[in-house]
């Protein structure tokens, strides 16, 4: 059996069902009548069946490869799950892992230490610092470090097991309510009627040298204060109404308006206006108004005035204060200027009064 | 999900066309729970699954590349659909078997068995051939990747070279089938 180029692929054509038509009708019947042709097509069917078996042996195998591990592994529909789950679970161990850490250490140093040990180590006089391999190497925050001052290492360091506990008396401090005599003690340090807002303290304790006769140590913490607007001081004024009299024009100005003719009339018609301003005569009405002397924590000058209370910021309270009312407006005299106080609920910078009719009234 | 995510139908099947042969994988993983199932829901079981998911996958491997091929549905679907009738194919067979496995199939089991044989051993020499041979044979013939995509493969220069190639492999391999067997023995 020869079979030449042509022949293997018309054979191929024929098996795969490409050949067609008037060429397929040659091909059977050359093949019922040749013997060659009809064995060269059953040995050619038969070797692409052994190829195409390979073949499909070869792809299963490497299906079976690459899909044998995974399957080991987790179905794909549930891998999903399972990562989420896992990662759920490990979200919940980090949280509780590191809760303790977060709340224990006040605590922890609260009830492990008690007070009475305090004075045993208080009692000691001379103390020696810490040994470099005991210092927890911690990470420190660079803000806390630039809140708190850095203890100086000498010789009259407290050791640490000291600072711990005095840090804990510290913290006893903040945490406990203060007793009758110290909370008097704050509030007289202020000033005698003054109140403070609420200001956030934060309470760090620092370690100061210990001279070494002192036969207790002394710890202070540095208070860092986040402060609010201090109350200074709080005043009643008098604020005298004035309600200008301009009775005097009617007639007055009827006489000048009738002489307008004449120049010196003429000047005075002119001049009318200043008359007006020349009133001397005033319904005078008074009212108190609460004024209260704040001192602004950013420094600011200025006023609120509702209306019933002045708070004044930035303003000595040992000047002198003279408060007017006219037209329902309320008026500042301070350091022989006048300013003018807007009824609102903002805070308000001191404007000074301009209008030279206006002081010439107010002033007189 | 994971790995290449989530590819469209027709990316998939350009890629199959082009022989990625990480598509078989891609195919396998995507619709192995939907062929499960059904398998099981149908008198099957765990053990049917992969044999049916591995025939079907390669089915629509070659399916797609036969020139003739139109994508008329959602590819997931072709692949339901293969899937289905390669198992109900399965139970048939089964059935089948159980039917005339009691019955005097002796004669026609040895007949088989020396078939089976003479392709094992057609098979052994396919594998011992030329590599580039074996494979150029083995896209065309099973694959049905067209000349062109050979010759990318494979490094041809042309269609034409795959051609020539082709038949040059082919007229080798058929000498040694011929060299091991007599002429008689194979027809």
């Amino acid at each position: 059996m020869n079979m030449d180029e042509q022949t293997y692929h018309s054979i191929d054509a024929y098996l795969s069902g490409e050949l067609q038509g008037r060429k397929l009708d040659e091909f059977k019947a050359e093949l019922r009548t040749n013997k060659d042709l009809q064995e060269s097509v059953t040995i050619q069917e038969k070797i692409i069946s052994a190829i195409n078996a390979e073949r499909d042996k070869e792809l299963k195998e490497y299906l079976t490869g690459k899909t044998r591990k995974k399957a080991l592994q987790i179905a794909p529909v549930y891998r999903t799950w399972m990562l989420t789950a896992a990662a759920i679970a490990l979200l919940i161990s980090a949280v509780i892992t590191l809760i303790p850490y977060v709340n224990t250490t006040s605590k922890e140093n609260k009830t492990a230490i008690p007070k009475p040990e305090k004075n045993e180590t208080t009692d000691s006089k001379v103390y020696e610092p810490a040994p470099l391999d005991d210092i927890e190497t911690t990470p420190v925050d660079t803000q806390t470090l630039a809140m708190t001052k850095v203890p100086e290492v000498t010789d009259d360091t407290e050791p640490a097991d000291e600072n711990v506990l005095l840090e804990l008396e510290d913290e006893d401090e903040f945490t406990e309510p203060l007793d009758e005599q110290n909370s008097d003690d704050m509030i007289t340090s202020v000033t005698e009627t003054d109140k403070t807002t609420d200001a956030l303290k934060i309470n760090t304790p620092v370690i100061k040298n210990i001279p070494p006769d002192q036969s207790t140590a002394i710890l202070e913490s540095t208070e860092i204060e986040v402060r609010g607007d201090e109350l200074l001081a709080s005043r009643r004024f008098t604020v005298p109404g004035i309600e200008p009299d301009f009775s005097i024009d009617a007639t007055r100005l009827d006489e000048i308006q009738k002489d307008s003719a004449t120049d010196k009339k003429k000047d005075e018609n002119k001049n009318i206006s200043t008359e007006r301003e020349n009133v001397t005569d005033y319904a005078a009405t008074s009212r108190e108004v609460e004024v209260e002397y704040w001192k602004s924590i950013v420094n600011y000058k200025g006023y609120q005035y509702d209306g019933s209370k002045v708070k004044l910021y930035g303003i000595d309270q040992t000047k002198m204060l003279n408060f007017k009312e006219l037209d329902s407006r309320l008026y500042l005299k301070s350091e022989e200027k006048q300013y003018y106080l807007e009824k609102n609920k903002k805070y308000n910078r001191l404007v000074e009064v301009t209008n030279p009719t206006l002081l010439k009234v107010l002033n007189d | 999900m994971f790995g290449i995510g989530k590819l469209a139908d027709h990316i998939i099947i350009e890629r199959i066309k082009q022989g990625d042969e990480k598509m078989l994988v891609y195919l396998y993983k995507e619709h192995h729970t939907m062929v499960k199932n059904f398998i099981l829901k149908n008198n099957g079981d765990d053990s049917a699954v992969d044999d049916v998911l591995q025939d079907t996958v390669i089915a629509v491997w070659k399916n797609t590349n036969k020139p003739e091929f139109l994508l008329q549905a959602k590819l997931s679907t072709y692949v339901m659909a293969i899937g289905k009738n390669l198992w109900f194919k399965e139970l048939k067979k089964r059935t089948k078997f159980k039917l005339v496995d009691e019955a005097n199939h002796l004669g026609h089991g040895s007949e088989e068995m020396h078939l089976e044989l003479d392709q094992g051993i057609i098979r052994q020499l396919v594998k011992d051939m030329d590599k580039t041979c074996g494979k150029l044979l083995a896209y065309f013939y099973f694959d049905g990747f067209s000349t062109k995509v050979i010759a990318e493969k494979l490094g041809y220069a042309n269609a034409d070279t795959v051609k020539s190639k082709k038949y040059q492999c082919f007229k080798k391999l058929q000498n040694t089938v011929l060299a091991t067997y007599n002429k008689e023995e194979l027809l």
